[in-house]
């Protein structure tokens, strides 16, 4: 379960922007929980905290028992590692890295490459994807590109899936091909998916949708 | 109209941004001092090439066809080898060279041979050694002798018998042979200690000229000054012998039965192989006699007084060995000493038809000590083996083993390698009539009208030395400007021996290739500083973009862009200059090194300038130039050229390197040059080589040279070190996303920094190994080898490799350790750019 308790984070230096303020959130474990908001709302930046990318300037994070703001950085790289798949709206494929090698990418350093290639062409496999294993990002569609990022964020088996307006560059066809693979993860495989999004329709396929505006939760439904 | 400030940059923090000043300070300063460093180096360098160019004589003369193979083929002049030169140069040849314009002193030898020659019993007369054979009772003796030669790194030993008979009827004082090996006589007159004298014909006066031969006379007269009795030659007497031996003699009677004792008994019976059975027992043992001791009674034998001696049997040419070289590539490869390692084959000796035992006399006239007669400096000795004897060091065995390094000289026995200088020398006319018209072994010729190194010196040598071949046909060896260098010739039955072979045109080459050098080390230096502020201008302009871009917005044009970048850079470089002027003058005072000459400043500056400008063109010719829109955009690499599957830190990295191949290369190639330069400075500092394949003149001008070219070529790889570092930071900086994303899927900051540390050790890697083949390849340009399994070898090798991919990942993990977190800036910006993959 992850717990953020009166989460606060204020941007700048003199002058700040509290992007943030006073969030408390609980996010059970095989929940799929969409965030919706205004842009500026602070949607993106509770994603990030609790991705673990940034640190709040206030309040506590809880991964199950564990406080994420006090791990030191390897820790918090092995969280989001062991943890953590993200899914990002530009998809954030490394363009000289193939299809393949993208979704290896994450445990090159830490797992045996044969395994690591088996286990990366399955995922292509199951995002559909076989016949694109070698092409380079540049060579892919949008929809493609996504869902090769999705097989990125899957390889390390995590238990959660952030995914930032993941449909946002996408033709509604091919957003709702990722759409459909992301909820079939959530239902078939029971990962807890955050998403983010300013769509309604897409939020209300959640479980639960938090409402941000102004950097504080206006509603939960 | 834009106003050009020359200002340092400074950071957005407000902390002067000097790093680019101190490389070009850095740079300059080291180049200035290594200057200065060098040009105090070559007066001293310049001073040895003008004191050792000129040699004891210029030019060697030998008969057609003493050229070796290898001599030839590496410029060289073998050293053992005027004593063992049959004769073949004729008078007329002499004649015609001591005729050519420019030729001041024609010295000939005319080596004759050696004849035997039996010291007295009064010899054995010392202090120490009073006893004597003489007072024996009749009987029959043997005489046993122990003769041993000490060959410096091994006793040559060898054992003489004989038998005597005495009887008291018998000659007073002959021996009387009645079969081989017995003899007859009345008493023991004693006997001599046998030794080989040989014997060369010299002209005195041109002997005089060139080695003062006539002023190292310490008793009698020299050649010339008094006439020999009708019939004997005039000779004069070396006082030193150059072999040493000793000989050990026992008298043993011999049990002969009463009735078998009789001369005639025992040659029926079978001589001395009837003797040989017999049984003895001692009666007597004398010695051993140093050949040192009793040579001044040889000397003595040999007194004016005397009125000469009677030579009926002179071995002439019987001593000389035909001896062939041929490499021996798989020693030649020695990484210990060798610069060249050959394998001595000596020629059956063939009995010479034009043998003949000839009759002659001498008449000493005078003694010479060879310690009067100037002695060549090691550092350019030529060969001038007529007073000191060539040597050699034994260093392996037959089978390639090292042994502890030992001497070898030349032996008393005929085996010798080393063949002994004369003890005797008479006149050329003296030669001519016992050896023949063609006795002449060696010209040694002085040029004349030379006093000190010049071009023009060496062109007159050279013309009188093509003036010789032309008109004689002779084989001819400049000498002048020469210095030995070792050479290892393998001695059949000896070992590996190092000789110190001639090189020719050592001083020539030094003074062309030590200017080479330094405008070699100064360019490849000026080239790794020109990467250093290239990589530093391309991440600055990189830095700046939005500076650019804005600038542009505002209405600046690109040419006025340029200017500006290039004003600044030139501003820059022109402070630099002057600071790093001040501060290689202060060295200059400090160290008490040669005062530069304001014209190298000047000259600095103008390249400093040069090399900056350069520098910051292409970063600020594609900075000016991008479209507003284009700079403000990320400029992450998005080239997908990749050389392996991307499946390893290792390949990513080097997938990274190849998708920047010029600046990939340029950084390969500082590194390379630079380790190129230091590598060989390392093998030519350990086999003490030098620049000219391991001359003694060039290792002495090395030991003065080295210390300026090691601290150049360190800082130039400090130069090629720091640019890389920037490069990576450069990469770095450029893939800020890239490594957001990588932090963001889990990877620790120490995974994401191997990435970029393997580029820099990639490059220092590969830069290392090239420079290693290249520093290997310029030593055997330059006629060195190098073993890889050697001392050296192992060092250059570790060095080569292992130090430019060491200082490139310290240099670029200091660069880039700050570089790697996960900041809230780049955090934020994985999610928020929407640029395109």
């Amino acid at each position: 379960m992850i717990r953020l308790i009166d989460v606060d984070k204020t941007y700048g230096d003199g002058v700040n922007f509290q992007a943030l303020d006073g969030i408390c959130l609980d996010v059970q474990d095989h929940e799929f929980v969409s965030i919706t908001g205004p842009s500026g709302s602070g949607k993106t930046t509770l994603l990030n905290l609790i991705g673990t990318l940034d640190k709040p300037t206030g309040g506590q994070i809880f991964y199950d028992d564990t406080d994420v703001t006090s791990l030191n950085g390897n820790q918090l790289a092995d969280y989001r590692r062991n943890v953590v798949g993200f899914v990002f709206q530009s998809y954030n494929l490394l363009p000289q890295l193939t299809a393949l090698e993208n979704v290896m990418y994450p445990l090159i350093p830490y797992k045996k490459q044969d395994q690591n290639r088996a286990h990366a062409r399955e995922l292509l496999q199951k995002m559909g994807l076989e016949d694109k294993t070698n092409q380079l990002p540049d060579q892919l569609s949008g929809g493609e590109q996504q869902r090769v990022a999705i097989a990125r964020a899957l390889t390390n088996h995590p238990r959660v899936i952030l995914a930032d307006e993941p449909t946002g560059n996408l033709d509604s066809a091919s957003g709702a091909k990722v759409m459909e693979i992301l909820l079939e993860l959530h239902r078939c495989e029971g990962i807890t998916v955050v998403l983010v999004t300013h769509d309604e329709r897409l939020a209300s396929m959640a479980d639960r949708t938090v409402h941000l505006a102004d950097g504080r939760i206006v509603s939960v439904q | 109209m834009y106003r050009l400030h020359l200002k340092i940059p400074v950071k957005k923090s407000g902390k002067p941004q000097l790093f680019l000043p101190l490389i070009i300070i850095i740079a300059t300063s080291s180049a200035l001092i290594f200057y200065q460093l060098s040009a105090t180096s070559l007066v001293t360098a310049n001073k040895a090439i003008l004191d050792y160019w000129r040699t004891s004589y210029d030019i060697l003369v030998r008969p057609k066809g003493s050229h070796s193979a290898i001599e030839t083929q590496y410029n060289l002049v073998e050293p053992n080898y005027q004593n063992n030169i049959k004769g073949a140069i004729s008078f007329a040849q002499y004649e015609a060279i001591k005729t050519i314009p420019g030729v001041d002193v024609a010295a000939p030898i005319a080596n004759l041979g050696s004849f035997p020659f039996f010291s007295a019993k009064s010899a054995m007369r010392t202090d120490e050694q009073e006893k004597t054979f003489v007072s024996v009772s009749p009987g029959v003796y043997a005489i046993e002798t122990e003769h041993k030669s000490n060959e410096g790194f091994r006793i040559e030993s060898m054992i003489d018998r004989s038998y005597k008979i005495v009887l008291p009827d018998a000659n007073e004082t002959d021996f009387e042979m009645v079969s081989p090996g017995v003899y007859v006589s009345k008493n023991f007159s004693g006997f001599g200690i046998p030794s080989n004298i040989p014997l060369a014909g010299i002209d005195p006066q041109q002997e005089a000229r060139l080695f003062k031969l006539d002023q190292s006379i310490i008793q009698g007269l020299y050649l010339g000054k008094m006439t020999a009795p009708e019939g004997k030659f005039p000779v004069v007497i070396n006082n030193y012998p150059y072999t040493s031996y000793s000989i050990t003699v026992k008298l043993e009677q011999v049990d002969v039965p009463e009735e078998n004792s009789s001369p005639e008994a025992i040659v029926s019976l079978g001589g001395t192989e009837y003797l040989d059975k017999l049984p003895s027992h001692v009666v007597d043992q004398i010695g051993p006699f140093e050949s040192i001791d009793a040579y001044p009674f040889f000397i003595e034998q040999f007194q004016i007084k005397s009125g000469g001696l009677l030579i009926d049997n002179l071995n002439n040419f019987e001593g000389f060995i035909p001896v062939t070289y041929q490499l021996e590539p798989s020693i030649a490869a020695d990484p210990e000493k060798l610069v060249l390692a050959v394998e001595a084959q000596p020629q059956v000796k063939a009995i010479d038809p034009s043998y003949k035992e000839i009759t002659f006399g001498l008449y000493a006239v005078g003694i010479y000590d060879i310690a009067r007669i100037p002695k060549p400096n090691e550092i350019n000795q030529v060969p001038v083996e007529t007073y000191f004897p060539p040597g050699g060091t034994l260093l392996y065995d037959e089978n390639r083993n090292p042994v502890d390094p030992q001497p070898v000289l030349p032996s008393a026995f005929d085996s010798s390698w080393f063949t002994s200088p004369p003890l005797m020398l008479t006149t050329i006319t003296a030669a001519r009539t016992i050896a023949g018209d063609n006795c002449i072994s060696a010209i040694r010729v002085r040029v004349a009208g030379i006093d000190s190194y010049s071009n023009e010196a060496e062109q007159k040598i050279e013309s009188v030395a093509t003036a010789i071949h032309e008109q004689t046909g002779l084989d001819v060896d400049i000498v002048v400007g020469s210095s030995p260098r070792p050479v290892l010739v393998h001695i059949p039955g000896v070992g590996y021996v190092e000789e110190m072979w001639i090189q020719k045109g050592v001083a020539t080459n030094y003074s062309e290739g030590l200017s080479l050098a330094n405008r070699l080390m100064l360019s490849v230096f000026g080239f790794v500083s020109f990467l250093a502020i290239f990589e530093y201008n391309w991440m600055d302009a990189y830095n700046r973009r939005r500076e650019f871009a804005l600038s542009k917005a505002l209405g600046w044009r690109t040419g006025s862009l340029l200017r500006f970048e290039l004003g600044k850079a030139a501003g820059i470089s022109l402070a630099c200059a002057l600071v790093s002027c001040l501060v290689a003058l202060a060295v200059a005072l400090i160290f008490k090194l040669a005062m530069p000459q304001p014209l190298i400043f000047i000259e600095a500056t103008a390249i400093v300038l040069g090399i900056s400008i350069l520098g910051s063109l292409a970063p600020a010719l594609i900075a000016s130039r991008a479209a507003p829109v284009e700079v403000i955009r990320d400029h992450a690499d998005s080239k997908t050229v990749r050389l392996l599957p991307s499946n390893s830190i290792l390949r990513i990295a080097l997938n990274s390197l190849v998708r920047s191949p010029l600046q990939s290369l340029l950084n390969i190639a500082g590194v390379a040059l630079s380790m190129a330069l230091l590598c060989y400075l390392i093998i030519a500092f350990d086999s003490q080589r030098g620049y000219l394949g391991g001359t003694l003149l060039g290792q002495y001008l090395v030991v003065k040279l080295q210390p300026s070219h090691f601290f150049l070529t360190l800082t130039g790889l400090l130069m090629a070190v720091v640019a890389i570092a920037i490069y990576i930071r450069n990469r770095v900086q450029l893939e800020h996303h890239e490594i957001a994303v990588t932090n963001a899927i889990g990877w620790r900051k120490k995974e994401v920094r191997k990435l970029y540390l393997w580029q820099s050790g990639i490059i220092g890697l590969i830069g290392g190994a090239i420079g290693v083949v290249l520093s290997i390849l310029i030593n055997r340009a330059l006629g060195g080898s190098l073993e890889v399994s050697s001392t050296a070898g192992v060092v250059v090798l570790a060095t080569g490799v292992l130090l430019p991919t060491l200082a490139c990942i310290a240099t670029s993990f200091l660069a880039i350790r700050k570089q790697i977190e996960l900041k809230s800036s780049t955090s934020s910006l994985i999610f928020r750019t929407r640029r395109k993959s």
